[in-house]
């Protein structure tokens, strides 16, 4: 799976309560606990840009198939250009009503 | 979440208490003046609680905490850009005031000022934004209610929606405004307390060490999305505020003198509430509280922080903030419907006392309409309101050299709002929706300041104050 934001809803059926573990495979790699209960869903989000692997454990010790999560966010350079873009749009309708109406 | 039991408790009590308030306050309406824009006569206090209550939707208790904690800190500022829209609204509705003094409608402007052609599109485009709105707030009033309390979605969304058409009916926008500002204080005091409770829970040190811990991109200055958001939510803002009737007819029932002050205050009040519903979100990771989804991030938080009491408190402000959203968009879309189509276009003989009449049965099928489109719970129209978006924005240059540059013509605006919504459309499928009104704005903005450059014509102003 391949997300641009940093974040995804992850989702999954189980009958007992799961422990849903992240492992980030930077170096060193390390696990950690997002979640453990009964829900059926997780939310996970502010994630860097990296790859991710994703693991759900069972109560009777069961581990489902690893999921590869790949975090690579949308291009910063596009970013900026637009946010110029936005704060010029921004300024002019700023200015264009606190200038007002010069021809009355 | 609180028990069914308690759930009808609240429900029933404050429904009991907006329905006889709007009866009270509807009993000295006579005319359509009286019911659609309170006598022309709302003053500082009232005005300014309705500014804020108006726009602090369920999505600025519910959507600016998911906002957070998917674009981290940018994203909740992004979301406060939305105050952006009001402030701005307030030399505008000084000038609106002025230029349009026996004025109803933000229809009554794209009439008198660019004509028919003009007139059409923003109706579809309004409309399309309003009822989408509209159907979005009452079918989010029906997942919350059921969410917070395990009361039926169809029992939830048919209440809420029905204590709004009645005291909207009966009261008018007098009742709109009287409640909005009861509405208006129980959210601030809700957020305050929910703040409170919060940071004595868990200091702002911990939840930063968390979120670098767990979720860095949050607190990222360079978060591509977040950095997207911000300029495309506050021309959203700007769109939505500056073309529809909720605002105008607000203007319009402002005594003279009030408006500019009455909206900067909105801003002012309304402000801090996002930041503080976000800061919610962000305490998410801090308080170990598992979000399972995204739009559930507040209500889990506070009720995890304040327990039984903070789970009828978030019920009390989601059901302040829907019906006062709810209720101004029913009363402002059928003051529409009325003036710019039943009395401009069908009867322009009708007497004020009839007007007033069909303004109420107007309100009465919106929401109808709303209820029979909300009944199969079809829980996306949130996308379909960002899909508005280029609509909204692409609307913002006509209105704004409408008001104040003589040459600015229909050319401009018919071409400023179809280009710019095209565009916007395109853009909203090709690229995403964080860029979509952004797009919109610019293309119009574009086409009508060249087409004001480029005119020889000068608007006489004294059209715009057309009497009955």
């Amino acid at each position: 799976m391949q997300v641009d934001a940093g974040n995804a809803l992850l989702t999954w059926q189980s009958d007992s309560p799961v422990r849903l573990v992240l492992r980030s495979e930077g170096k060193p790699s390390k696990d950690r606990v997002l979640y453990s209960g009964p829900k059926q869903s997780y939310f996970l989000s502010g994630l860097a840009n990296g790859q991710y692997r994703l693991r759900l454990h069972g109560q009777d010790g069961s581990i489902a198939d690893e999921l590869a999560l790949s975090v690579r966010h949308q291009s910063l350079s596009r970013a900026l250009w637009l946010a110029a873009l936005g704060a010029f749009v921004t300024l002019l309708v700023i200015g264009a009503i606190l200038r007002g109406a010069r021809d009355d | 979440m609180l028990s069914p039991g308690t759930g009808w408790l609240l429900l029933i009590s404050f429904s009991a208490l907006w329905i006889a308030l709007g009866i009270y306050w509807g009993r000295r309406n006579k005319s359509f003046e009286d019911h659609a824009l309170a006598g022309r006569n709302v003053g500082l206090a009232l005005g300014s609680a309705t500014a804020a209550a108006t726009w602090i939707t369920s999505n600025t208790t519910m959507l600016a905490p998911q906002f957070a904690l998917e674009l981290g800190v940018w994203g909740m500022l992004a979301y406060t850009t939305a105050s952006v829209g009001l402030f701005l609204f307030a030399p505008m509705a000084v000038r609106i005031r002025k230029l349009m003094p026996s004025g109803y409608t933000s229809g009554d402007f794209f009439r008198l000022r660019y004509g028919r052609a003009a007139w059409s599109i923003f109706m579809v485009f309004t409309l399309f934004y309003s009822l989408t709105w509209l159907v979005s707030m009452a079918m989010a009033g029906g997942i919350l209610l059921n969410a917070l309390s395990g009361i039926p979605y169809v029992w939830g969304m048919s209440v809420i929606l029905g204590v709004c058409i009645l005291y909207t009916m009966r009261g008018g926008l007098t009742a709109v405004i009287g409640t909005d500002f009861i509405q208006s204080l129980i959210i601030i005091v809700g957020i305050v307390i929910v703040g409170i409770a919060v940071l004595n829970t868990v200091s702002v040190e911990q939840i930063h060490s968390n979120l670098a811990d767990t979720r860095p991109a949050l607190l990222n200055v360079l978060f591509p999305a977040a950095i997207m958001a911000i300029f495309n939510n506050l021309l959203f803002g700007l769109g939505e505020v500056f073309h529809n009737n909720v605002w105008w007819s607000r203007a319009f029932a402002m005594r003279q003198g009030v408006g500019g002050k009455a909206f900067a205050l909105g801003g002012l009040i309304w402000f801090p509430i996002p930041i503080a519903a976000g800061f919610i979100a962000l305490a998410s990771g801090a308080l170990d509280v598992a979000v399972p989804s995204a739009d559930m991030v507040g209500p889990l938080v506070v009720a995890d922080v304040l327990g039984e009491l903070g789970a009828i408190a978030i019920f009390i402000v989601v059901f302040c903030s829907l019906a006062s959203s709810i209720d101004s968009l029913l009363a402002a879309t059928s003051d529409l419907l009325t003036e710019d189509v039943y009395r401009k276009l069908l009867n322009p003989a009708a007497t004020t006392a009839r007007l007033k009449s069909v303004a109420q049965y107007v309100t009465l099928a919106l929401g109808v309409f709303t209820w029979a489109v909300c009944l199969p719970r079809i829980g996306t129209l949130a996308s379909v309101l960002f899909f508005a978006g280029p609509l909204v924005g692409s609307m913002i240059w006509p209105i704004v050299t409408g008001l104040y540059w003589r040459s600015a013509n229909a050319t401009g605006a018919v071409g400023g709002m179809l280009l710019g919504a095209g565009v916007g459309l395109v853009c909203y499928f090709a690229i995403g929706w964080y860029v979509a009104t952004l797009i919109a704005t610019a293309v119009s903005m574009v086409w009508v300041l060249a087409s004001a450059r480029l005119s020889k014509s000068r608007f006489d102003w004294a059209r715009l104050s057309e009497t009955e």
